[in-house]
Formats: structure tokens, sequence, C-alpha cells
């Protein structure tokens, strides 16, 4: 850039220290925002790592108090159920609503319903907890009465994915080239035909992406498991009812950390390291991904 | 957009078919007048005219076929939309319904009552408002100096090869969960702040200002602000680099023209320029923390009282319900207050998040229109 080549020379030195400082202050204020984030990864392993092994992925917890030998399998298995169940709802009607975004964007009711899934994007996860606790969990008055089950906390996990999948669905549609779409309803396509033969397979990487980043936001949260599922030691048999909780990676750190107990502690930091390696990977995929798609879209 | 698109075409066609006027007097006597109604969807008893050509008939039934399967489609597609209004309303239906108890009985005075009685049946949200506030307030003072220098630093300072890496970077850290962050504190943070930082914060400071004095436990506002503040130092300097990078590059070399440093250009043009980013990206950050839950419920201390020093223990509304709402729900006025704060909780986040998204939708909207201004 032109910048870079700029003649210093003849400047006051006032303005050079000026420029100095705060090319410096830019510099060391990067550092202070990153390092305690990569600090949180080598901590977690550091603290973590004598409990860290093949077998602490692969086994159940054990021990009394239960976890402190054993390893995390309850809690993966868990938030597979969990997020398993969370894409059986918000799926459909996420893509359903991003497909009605898109088809009719134009009109007032489309408008008021793209700033209400952008507002649910913003609403606390503990109220989504407490609104899934009613809806699903609890036992009197109104709703499913499913009490603390893996049914209740997975459908809770998808009512907060549902937003985010319906706008990354939109937007993936929307990024299908629009001469594409009028040249289909040229040769006399129904839109219906446009949707389903033209513009769900380009975007359909994109709403890939959106799905994996819904996953993504859900596959870490802890407060709306507190009002719907708290916690299993085991894997449930049914996702309903009294028994009907499941474990949980981001809520078996919760419980652990919360434990008066050095070496829970150490199980703690080993499974949000393998939580943290988890979302990263994944993150790192959806990237890989859209990053893909991109190129391929650049070269059509 | 595809469906404005095809209306259009559809009107044109209804268009075209119409008779030019010299024939339009004698048309209704015509048997295959009326393509009109065709296009509107409707089938006529005329369609059983005797003098109609097969071809026509066929070319008609279809037309009329695809009207109708278009009708459905679209009426469908707006059955998905129709699922989002339904979320919002059980959202804010849940909260207001489950609430109403004791927003009818305590009234606007739930506002500023301090008093969390449960045996007596008096509630006051004020104690978790203040904590609230004072952990996002202490997060958002450590983290939008920094998170706006860092995205200075990202669009304007760092290396061209390094900083579509560093970006990345800092965007995939700002997904480490919540509960990851609460682990952390814990373990490291907390320790850190009994042993190290609050006892000097007391020694020094704390000597003059009451507000730094205290008994340095660890666990408290400052930690969990601190904590709080570097979750959110990634969103917010995430927007803040997006709304600099679409500054137009003629304004940054009229600065240079004008004999700027890099420092002059960035503080006195690029700085204004991005100031309703900013503000965006701090609103976004703000809303972001004031519904952080579980790392601040680890980290708080968890104790209802007004923090009066930095170093003191609290209590904040998201980390209340967390703790302490599986069990308040065995008492209707206990639970109804406690979804009342979640409610004063929602409402807050609904409004922070309407404004943030209102100025980088205008922001956005502004650089569209200047970038077709300046060509």
């Amino acid at each position: 850039m032109a910048e870079e080549r700029l003649p210093e020379k003849g400047l006051s030195l006032y303005r050079q220290s000026r420029n100095l400082i705060l090319g410096g202050l830019t510099g060391l204020a990067f550092l202070v925002a990153v390092t305690p984030l990569l600090a949180i990864i080598y901590i977690a392993y550091d603290r973590g790592k004598d409990a860290l092994s093949l077998s602490f992925i692969t086994s159940m917890p054990s021990g009394f108090p239960v976890g402190i030998e054993g390893g995390i399998l309850n809690g993966i298995a868990g938030s597979l159920i969990l997020i398993v169940l969370a894409s059986l709802l918000s799926v459909p009607v996420g893509v359903w609503a991003g497909l009605y975004l898109w088809d009719q964007g134009h009109t007032r009711l489309a408008g008021v319903t793209r700033l209400l899934s952008d507002l649910l994007l913003g609403v606390p996860s503990v109220i989504w907890g407490v609104v899934g606790f009613y809806v699903f969990s609890t036992n009197t008055g109104w709703g499913f009465h499913w009490g603390f089950s893996g049914l209740a906390a997975g459908l809770t996990l998808g009512f907060i994915m549902i937003p985010i999948v319906t706008r990354v669905t939109e937007q993936a549609l929307r990024d299908v080239p629009r001469s594409y779409i009028e040249g289909a309803l040229a040769l006399g396509a129904t839109r219906f035909q446009v949707m389903r033969d033209l513009a769900i397979p380009a975007a359909i990487t994109g709403i890939g992406t959106g799905i994996l980043l819904g996953v993504l936001n859900v596959l870490g949260q802890t407060a709306p498991l507190v009002f719907t599922n708290y916690y299993n030691t085991g894997i449930p048999h049914s996702l309903v009812g009294s028994n009907g909780s499941v474990g949980d990676l981001a809520m078996q750190i919760f419980i652990y950390i919360h434990e008066p107990s050095k070496a829970l502690h150490v199980k703690a930091m080993a499974a949000a390291l393998v939580l943290t390696v988890i979302v990263l990977l994944l993150d790192m995929g959806i990237r890989l991904l859209s990053w893909g798609s991109r190129k391929y879209a650049r070269k059509v | 957009m595809a469906a404005h698109e095809h209306e259009q075409g559809d009107s044109l066609l209804a268009h075209g078919d119409h008779r030019p006027p010299a024939v339009a007097p004698l048309s209704f006597l015509a048997p295959d007048l009326p393509d009109n109604d065709e296009a509107q969807g409707s089938a006529s008893d005329l369609s059983s005219s005797a003098s109609e050509s097969d071809l026509k008939r066929l070319r008609r039934k279809s037309h009329v076929q695809v009207l109708r399967s278009e009708r459905i489609f679209h009426l469908t597609l707006r059955l998905g939309g129709l699922f989002i209004l339904l979320l919002f309303a059980t959202v804010l239906g849940v909260s207001l319904v489950e609430a109403w108890p004791s927003i009818e009985k305590f009234g606007w005075s739930f506002l500023w009552t301090s008093t969390w009685n449960p045996h007596r049946h008096i509630f006051g949200a004020w104690t978790y408002l203040v904590g609230t506030f004072w952990v996002t307030g202490i997060a958002l003072v450590f983290a939008i100096p920094i998170a706006i220098l860092s995205a200075l630093f990202l669009s304007d300072y760092a290396p061209k090869w390094l900083v579509g890496g560093v970006s990345t970077l800092m965007e995939m850290l700002a997904g480490i969960p919540s509960i990851v962050f609460g682990a952390f504190g814990i373990i490291f943070v907390v320790p850190l702040m009994r042993d190290h930082v609050e006892p000097y914060l007391a020694n020094t400071l704390g000597h003059h200002f009451d507000f730094f004095a205290g008994d340095s436990m660890g666990y408290g506002i400052l930690s969990a602000g601190l904590v709080v503040g570097i979750m959110v130092i990634p969103l917010v300097a995430t927007v803040t680099r997006d709304s600099l990078v679409m500054i137009p590059r003629e304004t940054v070399e009229a600065a240079y023209a004008l004999g700027s440093t890099k420092a002059e250009m960035v503080y006195f043009v690029k700085l204004p320029a991005v100031v309703p980013g900013i503000i965006g990206s701090v609103i976004l950050g703000f809303g972001r923390a004031l519904g952080e839950t579980m790392a601040v419920l680890l980290l708080i201390g968890n104790q209802a009282s007004v923090p009066s020093s930095i170093q003191d223990v609290g209590y904040t509304i998201s980390s209340l319900l967390a703790n302490t709402f599986t069990y308040a729900v065995i008492d209707p006025l206990f639970s109804a207050a406690e979804i009342e704060l979640g409610l004063i909780l929602l409402v807050i986040s609904l409004v922070v998040n309407t404004l943030g998204r209102e100025l980088l939708l205008k922001l956005m909207g502004g650089r569209l229109a200047g970038s077709v201004g300046g060509g």
C-alpha cells in the first residue's frame, strides 16, 4: 500500500512519536485481546492433561463423587443426542422459514418475520431455559409435561437454532445469482420447480453451513439445560419422563467445576479441552465449507 | 424476490391477452374471451363452450393448474414464516403469563425494591439489576478500548500476510463456549485476582477510594466482569473491523494527500467515520454481556447484595435464574418474581439488539449509497 512508503522525514518529533504510539497501542491491544483466549486452551490442557487419555472419551464416569474416575462418554453421547434432537426440530422449520423469507421477502409480513427472527437471535439463553421449562418440562399447568428430559432439552436447543438456520438459509438462497432464477422462470418453470431444482441445490452448501453454525451455537449451551434437562451420569433408555435426562459435556464441566474437589477440577479442565477442540474443529470445518462453496460459486 | 418477478410476468401476460378496443364491444359474445379470468385463477363456465378448440382448453387447464399450485406453494411457504412469529409469541407469552402474578402484585415498584425475601413474599429487582449492570459495565470498560484498538490493528496495522490468519483466529475464539470461560475463570482468574490483583488494588487505590477496597476474595463482580469482557472482545472487535474496512479508499488517500501521518489518518479520518459502527458493535457487545449466564454464575459469588466496591460479590439476573429457578418453581409468587426478572432482561436485550441491528443496517445502507456515489 502507498502509505508504507510515506516519507517520515521532516515531521515534528511530536507527530512522529504520536504515529508510533498509536501503532504500538493497537498491536498491544491485539495481544491483550488474543492472549487470554489462547491461554484458555493452554490452561485447559495444562490443568487437564493428567486426565486426558483415549479412555477419557470412551468410558463412563465412575467412582465417588461420580466422575472422579472414568471418562465423559455420557456427556459426549448426551450432547450428540441433544444436537440430533435440536436439528430434527430446527432444520425443517428454519429452512422452511428461510425459504419463505427468500421467496416473499419483499412483503411487509416477511419484514416483520425477519425482524423477529433477528431478535430471537438475541434472546438470552436463560430465557430460552425458562421458556423450555414451561413448554416442555414442567409437570403442572399447560405444556408437554416431559419432565427434566433429553427431549425437552433437545427441543429447547432446537428453538435456539431456528433463527440461526433461518437467517443463514435466506442468505444462502439470496446468493444464488438472480439471472439463474429469472432464466428458469422465463423458460416456464413454476416457482416450486425453481426452488426445488435450482435454488436449493445451488444453496445447499450454504444451508448446510447454516445448520452446522446452529449446532456450533447450541453445543456449548449450558443455561437452557439447567432448566430442562440437568444432567445424567449414565445414558438413559428413554428421552422422556423422570429418567429421561441425558448427560451433556457443558453441564458436565459445570457440575465438575462446582465441586470442591481437585480431582474433579482436573476432569473438568480435560472435558473443557475436549469441548473446545470439538467446537474449534467444527468452526474450522464450517469455514472450509463456506470457503469452498464461495470458490465454487466464483468458478460458476 | 422471485415471487415479485413472477407476479409481474403474469400480469404482463394478462395484459397482452386484452382485445384491441375496436373488438371490445363485441367481445362478450366471443366464447374464447375470458383469458383474463384464467390469469386470476378462476375457472369459468365458458370453458365448456363447444366452439373452443381442444388445444385452447388444454392450455387453459394447465394454466389454471399451475396457478393453483403456485398459490398453494405461496401459502405453504408463508406457513414457514408463521413458525417464527409463533416462536416469538411463545417466548414473550410464556414470560408475560408466568410473570403475571408478580407484575400484578408489585407493579412498577418491583424495579426499585431491593428486598428479596421468599419467606415474607417480598420481591424486588434492584439488587440484581445493579449486579447485572456492574458486571456488564466492568466488562465493557475493559473490552471496548481493547476491542477498538484491536480492530484498528486488524484493519490498518497488521502486516498483510498476517491479517487473514489472525482475523480468523479471533473469530474462531469467539466461539469458545461460555462454560469453558467460566471454568477458566475459576481455575485461573479467581486465584490471580485473590492473590495478586485485588490485594494490590486494595493497597494502592483502595487507601484513597473505598470503591477499590475490599476483602480480596477472588470471586466477585471484578472477576466476572473481566471474564465476560474477554468473551465480548472478539465480537466488538470483529464488528468494528467490518465497519472500518468499509471506509472508501478515496477518503484514506485524501487524508494522506493532505500530509497526515498514518496515526493522524486513523484518528482524525477513520475513527470519526466509524462512530456509528463502533456504537453498533458496543451495543451488540452490551447485549451479549447482559445475557451471559454460566461464566458469571461461576465467578460472581452469588450473594444478593448491592456491590459497593469493585471487590464485592454480587448476583446478576441471569445467574440468579440459572442458580435458583428450579427451587423457586414450588412457590408461584417466587417463580413469578424470578420470571419477571427474566422478562426485564428479555426486554432490555430486545431493545438493545434492535438498536444495534438498526444502527449497523443503516451503516451498511450508508456505505452502499456512498460507494455508488463515489463511483
